[in-house]
């Protein structure tokens, strides 16, 4: 699962910082992919989370973190280069490939993954599962979302509250 | 990467059996993250979202950003509105042949709510100048409100109506302002002159003409003053025709108004600049 080196300036081999889960399992990860996260990119330019000491992360659990880590990786190498120049279609098309399957999972852990990369701020990764989620959403009615993201049944009381509400909301149907 | 102790399959096995259990859990997140979600969806269906549980109800509201492809229920808009939590970075309504009351019905909530871009789109260029005078007439008048808080308003293809300013009606932060107007329409003239003069604050201002015998695609623009820097992402195509063979002349009452440009295609504009030396400029013609 190794990334390709990209320059990290530190004489061909990347530098590797140790990151912490919620649940004191230690992740190593080359510093170029940590960095696709705004939180952990400060600490890293200071030069943390080298050696021993770890970078601490108690909103993350490891299951999370693994998998959050194992997109990371796959984007570093994009993200090195801007995009540009040596991206080529084939490339981006692959990440693309990646992307797609990268969310097709439980519903549960895409919601933790969603909450660790807003507190991660890793933009690409939050943009994609909100895509995701939203998709799930999408050209539904309200009865089909319930079913979609596991809602109960309405009890008959909540099904009178929904119907007097759409009236209410009439405006928002074309 | 790999972890070196904890038990990772464990807990995978754990989420996932919860989520099969027909559990709920997007509820759970936080409003911040909800609204991530739905700002990817259409309006109209994250709107609708307020109708799967209590805890859903007001999520929407939190929305910033509000586009419609249509003219919504007026009144339970202008509710839908006036109950919004947040102030509007962007409101968009673009249909066809919305009457003058329905406007004026929401149109006040809007003015209270939008504090970025406010768009009206009404896209019913087609028709012959006499049709939408007769349109114009059985349309009647709205009356533009105060839009205290807003930097930029789009107003397109709204010539055929009669508007009045409101009273003592300021755009005091209104930076960029379209007007999408009719060559022969009431808003041509007095009323584009008294939108602009309560425009104290504008910078760059876009007009387009639209004469509908003339299907060439045109616009004038005014940039207000070239030596501050623009918002590129104010800067939206214009697909516009232009003004009738008859050289219509715009009063521009703006002393702010410092530069302008005039692309006219193959018809002469007359420009009448209304600075404080009270100088009247002829562009002539003009790329």
């Amino acid at each position: 699962m190794a990334a390709p080196e990209s320059g990290d300036g530190n004489n061909g081999a990347a530098r590797m910082v140790t990151l912490i889960s919620s649940d004191n399992t230690r992740f190593e990860v080359e510093a170029a992919a940590a960095s696709l996260s705004q939180t952990l990119q400060l600490t890293i330019l200071d030069g943390g989370g080298g050696g021993g000491d770890g970078i601490p992360l108690p909103n993350v659990d490891s299951a999370t973190l693994s998998k959050v880590l194992e997109y990371c990786i796959k984007h570093a190498p994009a993200a090195a280069n801007g995009g540009a120049p040596n991206a080529t279609a084939v490339d981006r098309a692959e990440l693309e490939r990646f992307d797609n399957e990268f969310v097709n999972i439980d519903q549960s852990v895409l919601y933790s993954l969603i909450m660790a990369a807003h507190n991660l701020e890793i933009e690409g990764l939050q943009s994609l599962v909100a895509k995701k989620v939203a998709d799930m959403i999408k050209g539904k009615s309200p009865m089909e979302i319930r079913r979609t993201l596991g809602f109960p049944d309405p009890t008959p009381e909540e099904q009178a509250e929904m119907n007097a509400h759409m009236l209410e909301y009439g405006w928002a149907y074309e | 990467m790999e972890p070196s102790g904890g038990d990772l399959a464990a807990k995978r096995s754990n989420i996932a059996a919860s989520a099969d259990a027909g559990e709920d859990r997007l509820s759970g997140l936080p409003d911040y993250i909800l609204v991530l979600i739905l700002l990817r969806l259409p309006t109209s269906a994250a709107a609708q979202t307020s109708l799967l549980s209590r805890r859903w109800r007001h999520v929407w509201a939190l929305l910033p950003e509000l586009r419609f492809p249509f003219f919504p229920e007026p009144l339970s808009f202008r509710d839908a509105l006036d109950a919004h939590k947040v102030p509007l970075r962007y409101l968009l309504v673009e249909d066809e042949d919305a009457s003058a009351g329905s406007l004026g019905a929401w149109l006040p909530a809007a003015a209270r709510r939008v504090s970025g871009l406010f768009a009206i789109v009404n896209a019913d260029h087609r028709r012959s100048a006499r049709e939408e005078e007769e349109i114009g007439a059985q349309r009647g008048a709205f009356e533009i409100p105060c839009f205290q808080k807003a930097t930029s308003i789009r107003l397109h293809d709204i010539g055929s109506y009669q508007y009045l300013m409101g009273n003592m009606a300021v755009f005091p932060d209104l930076t960029f302002l379209y007007l999408g107007i009719f060559a022969n329409g009431h808003a041509f003239g007095a009323s584009s002159f008294h939108i602009l003069k309560m425009c104290t604050g504008l910078r760059r201002l876009v007009l387009g003409f639209c004469d509908p015998t003339e299907l060439e695609l045109k616009s004038a623009e005014f940039n207000c003053n070239h030596t501050v820097p623009q918002d590129d992402s104010l800067l939206l195509p214009l697909f516009f025709k232009n003004q009738t063979a008859s050289e219509p002349t715009i009063l521009v009452g703006q002393e702010n108004l410092d530069h302008y440009e005039v692309n006219t295609g193959k018809k002469r504009a007359k420009m009448a600049l209304m600075k404080q030396r009270n100088s009247a400029i002829d562009l002539g013609e003009n790329r």
